[in-house]
């Protein structure tokens, strides 16, 4: 396995082919996040493309301050807000999440005649889709990429505080709506 | 590793929170199926390289005209200098040079096209 210094040294030297084992390893990472934030497949490779553009072009830049992981994950967050913004979408909704009522923005209703686990699963897919673009990343880069709080705040920009009280308002959520289902957690897996 | 400290030192979660916590990694990962194409590192491949060349011949001309732009500074002071001292020698040098201006020229774009290759030649070794 090529070392992370070595790989910056060779694709800064002109070596593609090293360029081309980089995107091989973060090519999910950036997929994922820009997937998360967009929420479609449409435009999606247009951005993970553009990312992995800046990623080349502005690779001698970088001071080695993060993880590499943690710089193209920055990346494909900040190109993926700006796409969003240049097609107008709102992706300032999660800044103000703490004066509303967080269960409000999920317009999905309880799951009342869910039985077996795969009903369960798409349920809370769908409740993942009814989330804000950020909330979604926040809660993909913690349980997927298993990122740890100083990873995501350095991607997301967003204070240690707000992304716990995320992770914890997910969890009340879901708890929420098996409470109304008058269903016992632990039947749910 | 750093994760797993974190974890460490937070609040124990309870039996909830856990299997809460895994409804919504379980739910996430299969939520989006991220299609990525197969061949995408490839083709980002040859973006790169198309990025390095451009990059490579913008730099390279830059630095050509930058040398040839200062040597003909250098003429034009020169002759600024010649003129304002004698400027009869001056008009019949400028005739001369006119005279043989092709020759100059070829001259011009031989050494800039040398240097062109000699470079490009030593990027291709330095890459093998």
């Amino acid at each position: 396995m090529m070392e992370e210094n070595q790989l910056i040294k060779q694709i800064i030297g002109g070596n593609t082919h090293a360029f081309r084992f980089l995107v091989k390893k973060y090519e999910r990472l950036v997929f994922h996040i820009a997937g998360r934030m967009l929420n479609q497949q449409v435009d999606l490779e247009d951005i993970c493309q553009d990312v992995f553009i800046k990623v080349y072009k502005k690779l001698p830049d970088f001071r080695q301050e993060s993880k590499l992981s943690t710089w193209i994950g920055t990346i494909a967050y900040r190109e993926s807000i700006d796409f969003l913004r240049k097609k107008g979408e709102s992706v300032n909704d999660f800044q103000h999440l703490n004066e509303k009522d967080f269960s409000s923005l999920i317009e999905l209703e309880n799951p009342e005649n869910i039985k077996t686990r795969s009903e369960r699963i798409d349920y809370v897919k769908r409740l993942i889709n009814e989330l804000p673009p950020v909330f979604r990343t926040v809660l993909s880069l913690y349980h997927i990429e298993e990122m740890s709080y100083k990873e995501i705040e350095e991607i997301t920009q967003l204070p240690e505080g707000t992304l716990k009280s995320y992770l914890h308002r997910a969890r009340q959520l879901l708890k929420e709506k098996l409470i109304k289902q008058n269903t016992l957690v632990e039947e749910w897996l | 590793m750093k994760r797993l400290d974190e974890k460490q030192n937070e609040k124990p979660m309870d039996y909830d929170d856990k299997v809460i916590d895994a409804l919504w990694s379980e739910a996430l990962s299969d939520n989006f199926q991220t299609k990525i194409p197969f061949d995408f590192a490839d083709r980002m491949e040859k973006t790169a390289q198309q990025i390095s060349l451009k990059q490579f011949w913008q730099e390279e001309l830059l630095k050509q005209f930058s040398f040839f732009g200062g040597i003909a500074f250098l003429i034009a002071v020169a002759f600024g200098i010649f003129y304002y001292l004698q400027p009869q020698n001056a008009l019949q040098a400028i005739e001369f040079l006119y005279k043989i201006r092709l020759m100059i020229i070829g001259t011009v774009v031989l050494i800039f096209s040398f240097q062109l290759a000699d470079t490009w030649v030593f990027r291709k070794l330095n890459r093998n």
